[in-house]
């Protein structure tokens, strides 16, 4: 079963624009049926998630990002019963490992780090949600 | 004087009075001259001259006196003879006139004769009266006119016979009046006497003492042969002894013999004195043997006593390992010294026999004499401890000192007969003693003149024995206010900082106790300092090792310690400042190179999407330089990632786990395995990695890159291999590379076939940004290395590598096995 069937809305949560843009090209050239909200910051995204009838199905969630981070964002949600469900995806281009496992242990769902090359975001996003490992 | 005309044959011959007779003066006589003599005169004194038997005459009233040579003797030697003749009787025999003229008157009154045999008459002959017997017969001799005119004596002296009848008649009388008393002697006889009779010894006469040493009554014994009864001495052969007596009359005595005697209901051991003499007779005949006997048993037993505890004495004497002496009497004469008094004496081996006195002159002036005087007196033990005695040894007065004692040897009936006198020469003792002293006083000295702080504190209560003036100065007080008095009284603010338990501890124990820069309150001038000690309590103990006290020494290192210790604060401070720099370095790293990693990805990204969005369409140079700022985008990414990396490997908030390294290989391998098998490299491993603690990414990290280094370098045209192998460090090894001792370590190389270098590089390489490569021929940042000489820093461990330039290189790392 292809995730793409089940997948309807994404959030991505991000304040570095350049990937906002590379993200959002990429969706809407290959995945043009998903709707993408977006979110600059943890502490924007939460507000949007709670004033929202219709929360996402996936969240993409930076790290290193100002007023709320990657991190406080993921405490915040996972306390929060309506959202704490949703999956998380941590795209950062921190990729050690105990960026990692810190991540894994306040509940993220997967992990993507950013790649360098536009042909490899291109190629990851498709394989991610054709092949969703989730 | 006879003339020859006057010449009778009746005066011829004659002997000796014959011719006394011839030449006498008979004219100055009462009878006048021989021829004027009457014939029965004539006749007669011819009878009585030419007579052998003893003849004398008393002739005429005057009656003049003749006699003959056998009457001669009787009147012994310078007596009446010659005189006698011619003499008138009363003339010659004054002092027996009254015995004799009645005999002569009753002869001429009656011409009866008269006969008396052994008549005494002492007569003066031989310069004294003598008693002489004799046989005589007086007798009347008729004139011619029948007439009595003279009384003729035919004599026989009877002396000797006489004598001999009245010793007889003594002895007999003596026999008698011993016979009936010798009852009555033995009877009272101080000594056990006894008379036995006939062959068999029959017991004719006892008394009581005998029937006592015998141990029986007198009805048992008398009358009775003695052996019948006295079996024991039967058979101990006293019958054979005393028959012996009885048939030979040898006297035979014996002293102290032992003999078995039944007495008191048991046979006893008895020692007698005893003599057999035979008993003889009046005629001499042996008719029994008479027995003295004095029982002596206590006597010698007493003496066997004595003789028993005076050879125990003397083997105990001359066994004695230390010095014994006996010695007996008042005089003190040397009887017994074994050779440990006589080594001690210094006098010779030749002293037995002497006197005390004579053989130690020396002592007469140290009251020793008079002690020995005392034992021997009042019978009570002397003894001295720790006496000294001089004594010439070698003529040469030395000190000595000794333990002494004269105890009083008693003899069997506790009489003091001589004093034993034992020593224990302790001389040596004393010496060591008085040495002692003195170590103990140059101690003391030692102590008070020590250019450190001393005290000695005796006993539980650790008094102040001793305290120099250096350790006064160090607690702050007077001499008055701390000595003789226990440390915690003399030094009050000193308590209840643990130092009771250290002093309490050394006292008990015996273990010292060193302590380091220990701090202790004081009060000192007045107000509280802490005064840093470097101190050594040590046991004082005496020679015995007995342990008296602590001896405490002190080394005041207060300005040491406040100088080290602000060095220790600047050190720490800078240390700190240092860290929070190194830090801020790091922080500044990361962060850096995090955000200058945002930029160069977004090159990279943005390059990538042109390149995409341009399409095949574009002119080549274009195409070119598109490619050249991919290159750099994409290097500048790894660079500052290998940056990002290796300041995360100075942030020290990694966990160290215990790890197996084999599992972190296998990992590694696996990670490069497309390389692996692109280059066909092959990979052995030698031996099993051992177990760490370590931070696991970074092992990882350090496999890693050791992996890809061996790979990246290798030889184009050569099949490349890379073997690890592992083996323990030698201890030796673990010297000379300067690790930290006391723990094993892991060698771990990793060999390849690559290109290698030259060693003079071998420490260059390890340095950040080193390269020994240009760029093109071999990618890479010159970070990897470094990172690993970072990683090894980080777990104690040591990395170096060996190599020749074209023939290969051998990484090794070492690190702490955790066992």
């Amino acid at each position: 079963m292809l995730m793409g069937d089940m997948i309807q809305n994404l959030m991505l949560i991000d304040d570095d624009e350049d990937d906002r843009e590379i993200f959002l090209t990429i969706v809407e050239d290959s995945f043009p049926d998903f709707s993408l909200s977006i979110a600059t910051n943890g502490r924007e995204a939460l507000q949007k998630l709670q004033n929202s009838s219709n929360p996402p199905d996936i969240i993409f969630l930076d790290l290193n990002m100002p007023l709320m981070n990657g991190r406080q964002f993921m405490q915040a949600i996972k306390t929060d019963i309506n959202l704490q469900q949703i999956p998380i995806v941590i795209l950062s281009t921190s990729s050690d490992n105990k960026t990692r496992s810190d991540m894994e242990i306040l509940g993220a769902n997967y992990f993507i780090t950013k790649p360098d090359k536009y042909s490899a975001w291109k190629e990851m996003l498709s394989d991610f949600f054709l092949n969703s490992p989730l | 004087m006879l003339k020859s005309t006057d010449y009778y044959n009746f005066l011829e011959g004659g002997g000796e009075l014959g011719e006394l007779v011839r030449n006498y003066d008979w004219s100055k006589t009462s009878i006048g001259t021989v021829d004027q003599w009457p014939l029965p005169l004539r006749t007669t004194v011819g009878i009585i001259l030419h007579s052998g038997f003893p003849m004398f005459l008393w002739w005429g009233d005057e009656m003049i006196q003749f006699y003959n040579d056998a009457y001669r003797p009787s009147l012994g030697e310078n007596g009446k003879h010659p005189g006698a003749l011619g003499q008138s009787a009363l003339e010659c025999w004054p002092e027996i006139w009254q015995i004799i003229y009645p005999l002569i008157s009753n002869v001429k009154a009656t011409g009866e004769s008269f006969f008396l045999e052994d008549q005494l008459v002492p007569i003066f002959r031989n310069g004294a009266i003598q008693d002489v017997y004799w046989t005589f017969s007086y007798s009347a001799v008729y004139d011619e006119y029948g007439a009595i005119a003279g009384v003729l004596v035919v004599c026989h002296e009877t002396t000797k016979k006489v004598e001999t009848i009245e010793r007889l008649e003594t002895t007999q009388s003596a026999l008698i009046l011993s016979e009936s008393n010798l009852k009555n002697i033995i009877q009272r006889a101080p000594v056990a006497m006894c008379i036995l009779k006939g062959p068999n010894h029959i017991v004719e006469i006892a008394n009581d003492r005998m029937f006592i040493l015998w141990g029986k009554v007198r009805e048992q014994m008398i009358n009775k042969p003695v052996f019948d009864e006295l079996l024991e001495a039967r058979e101990e052969g006293f019958e054979d002894l005393l028959t012996k007596v009885y048939q030979t009359g040898e006297t035979y005595t014996r002293y102290g013999a032992p003999v078995t005697l039944y007495r008191n209901d048991e046979a006893q051991l008895a020692y007698i004195h005893f003599v057999y003499e035979a008993f003889r007779e009046g005629d001499g005949e042996i008719s029994g043997v008479m027995v003295v006997a004095i029982d002596v048993t206590k006597e010698i037993s007493a003496r066997q006593k004595l003789e028993e505890s005076e050879n125990k004495i003397r083997s105990l004497v001359e066994s004695a390992p230390f010095p014994i002496g006996v010695y007996e009497g008042i005089e003190m004469r040397i009887t017994m010294l074994n050779q440990a008094m006589i080594n001690v004496w210094g006098k010779g081996d030749d002293v037995i026999g002497k006197t005390y006195m004579e053989v130690l002159p020396e002592l007469e002036t140290q009251k020793i004499y008079s002690q020995l005087e005392q034992v021997f007196k009042t019978g009570k033990p002397f003894h001295a401890r720790n006496q000294r005695v001089d004594l010439v040894v070698k003529g040469q007065l030395e000190i000595f000192f000794f333990n002494y004692s004269f105890t009083p040897l008693y003899d069997g009936f506790g009489n003091v007969y001589g004093v034993m006198n034992t020593a224990a020469d302790v001389t040596d003792l004393n010496i060591a003693k008085i040495k002692l002293e003195q170590s103990e006083r140059n101690f003391r000295q030692m102590v008070l003149q020590a250019p450190v702080a001393m005290c000695i504190l005796l006993g539980s209560d650790h008094i102040v024995e001793i305290a120099n003036d250096m350790m006064l100065e160090l607690w702050g007080k007077s001499f008055e206010t701390v000595m003789h008095l226990p440390i915690f009284k003399g030094l009050p603010d000193a308590r209840d900082q643990g130092l009771e338990l250290l002093l309490d501890r050394v006292y008990n124990t015996g273990d010292p106790i060193i302590a380091n820069e220990r701090p202790v309150n004081l009060i000192r001038n007045g107000k509280w300092e802490t005064v840093y000690q470097n101190f050594v309590y040590e046991p004082y103990r005496d020679s015995t090792g007995k342990i008296l006290g602590v001896l405490a020494i002190s080394v005041d290192v207060t300005p040491q310690v406040l100088a080290r210790l602000k060095i220790e604060e600047i050190v720490k401070e800078r240390t700190e400042s240092l860290e929070r720099k190194n830090d801020e370095l790091s922080q500044f790293a990361y962060i850096s190179s995090h955000d200058l990693q945002e930029p160069a990805r977004k090159i990279s990204t943005f390059i990538d999407a042109l390149e995409m969005t341009l399409g095949s369409d574009i002119d080549p140079k274009a195409k070119t330089y598109i490619k050249k700022i991919d290159r750099a985008s994409a290097r500048m990414l790894t660079l500052i990632r290998d940056v990002l990396s290796i300041s995360q490997l100075s942030s020290h908030h990694e966990k160290f786990e215990l790890i197996n390294l084999n599992a972190v290989l296998k990992d590694v391998l696996a990670d490069y395995e497309l390389l692996i098998d692109e280059k066909k490299c092959i990979v052995t491993i030698n031996e099993e990695l051992p177990f760490i603690r370590a931070i696991p990414v970074q092992m990882s990290q350090l496999f890693s890159n050791l992996i890809s280094n061996a790979l990246k370098f290798s030889k184009q045209n050569e099949r490349v291999s890379v073997t690890i192998q592992h083996s323990r460090l030698d201890k030796s090894d673990v010297k000379n590379y300067k690790l930290k001792p006391g723990i094993n370590y892991s060698k771990i190389d990793f060999i390849d076939n690559g290109i290698g270098f030259q060693q003079e590089n071998a420490s260059q390489i390890f340095n950040i940004f080193q390269r020994l490569h240009g760029r093109s021929d071999y990618e890479g940042t010159g970070i990897g290395l470094a990172m690993c000489k970072k990683i090894l820093e980080n777990h104690d461990g040591l990395i170096f590598a060996k190599s020749n330039l074209n023939s290969g290189s051998t990484f090794t790392i070492i690190l702490p096995i955790c066992e």
